[in-house]
């Protein structure tokens, strides 16, 4: 899989996770969502617009991303799910668990607003 | 065993990279039959969350095994049965658990019970076991 990560407004990082996310590629993604939220200095996006197919492990990843933002009072959102990735976090009970923004700009509206 | 059913077999190395073949057919055979495009994600998904499942606990992540699947369809059901040669799992441990324990892991099962029927577990025989779930046609598909 591939990962695009940007920075739209400085301290704010997106990143943008493309094809699949399940056991077989989340390794190489917790590795780069953990780094990022530890870069990050005011808040995290993650842009699900482009995940195909997501399984078990991909949540565990996005809740994990969750709590290491948490850790660091960190703003950490969701936005554009695909029905593949809304599927899942609805068979999980947890689309209210993530904050889900209704676009890149609206996540980045609500960072700048909180900080 | 059905006599009367249509029946398909196939057989996966136990690495995930491979999982992508099995929604590849899971996908393909389940439009054919007419499943929704929901409810062919959603069967896909637990074919997938049973052999992801296969592959960590059953084998400990050894991906030089195998995992046999066998899809039976009769006119009112969609069966699967996944047979592994691994570690048998402890059918006390894999109940789901509760959604509320939010945390990472352990929603597989809770995906394969949700989506199927039913889902039941043959651990009797001398190596491994047999998950079968199954899932009414009916309830699926946007067409006959």
């Amino acid at each position: 899989m591939h990962v695009a990560i940007e920075s739209l407004q400085p301290g704010i990082t997106v990143v943008c996770p493309q094809g699949t996310l399940d056991m077989n590629s989340v390794p190489e993604f917790r590795h780069t969502l953990e780094a990022e939220v530890q870069r990050a200095e005011r808040g995290l996006i993650v842009v699900l617009a482009e995940v195909e197919f997501m399984d078990s492990s991909g949540i565990a990843v996005l809740i994990e991303g969750l709590k290491w933002s948490r850790g660091r009072t960190l703003p950490y959102l969701l936005t554009q799910l695909t029905p593949a990735v809304q599927m899942v976090l609805e068979l999980a009970r947890l689309e209210h668990f993530f904050t889900i923004a209704e676009s890149v700009e609206d996540a980045v509206g609500q960072i700048i607003q909180a900080s | 065993m059905d006599a009367t059913a249509d029946r398909f077999t196939l057989s996966i190395p136990s690495h995930p990279r491979y999982l992508c073949v099995l929604r590849g057919f899971f996908g393909s055979l389940l439009t054919s039959l007419g499943f929704s495009s929901y409810e062919e994600r959603r069967v896909t998904l637990a074919v997938h969350e049973a052999c992801a499942n296969v592959i960590e606990h059953g084998y400990q992540g050894d991906t030089g095994q195998r995992i046999d699947l066998t899809v039976l369809l009769t006119p009112d059901d969609l069966a699967v049965e996944i047979r592994d040669y691994g570690i048998k799992p402890d059918l006390a441990a894999i109940q789901p658990r509760a959604l509320q324990d939010v945390r990472p892991g352990g929603l597989g099962t809770h995906f394969m019970r949700s989506i199927m029927d039913s889902v039941t577990y043959d651990v009797s025989l001398d190596t491994g076991t047999l998950l079968r779930m199954t899932k009414r046609r009916s309830e699926s598909c946007t067409s006959p």
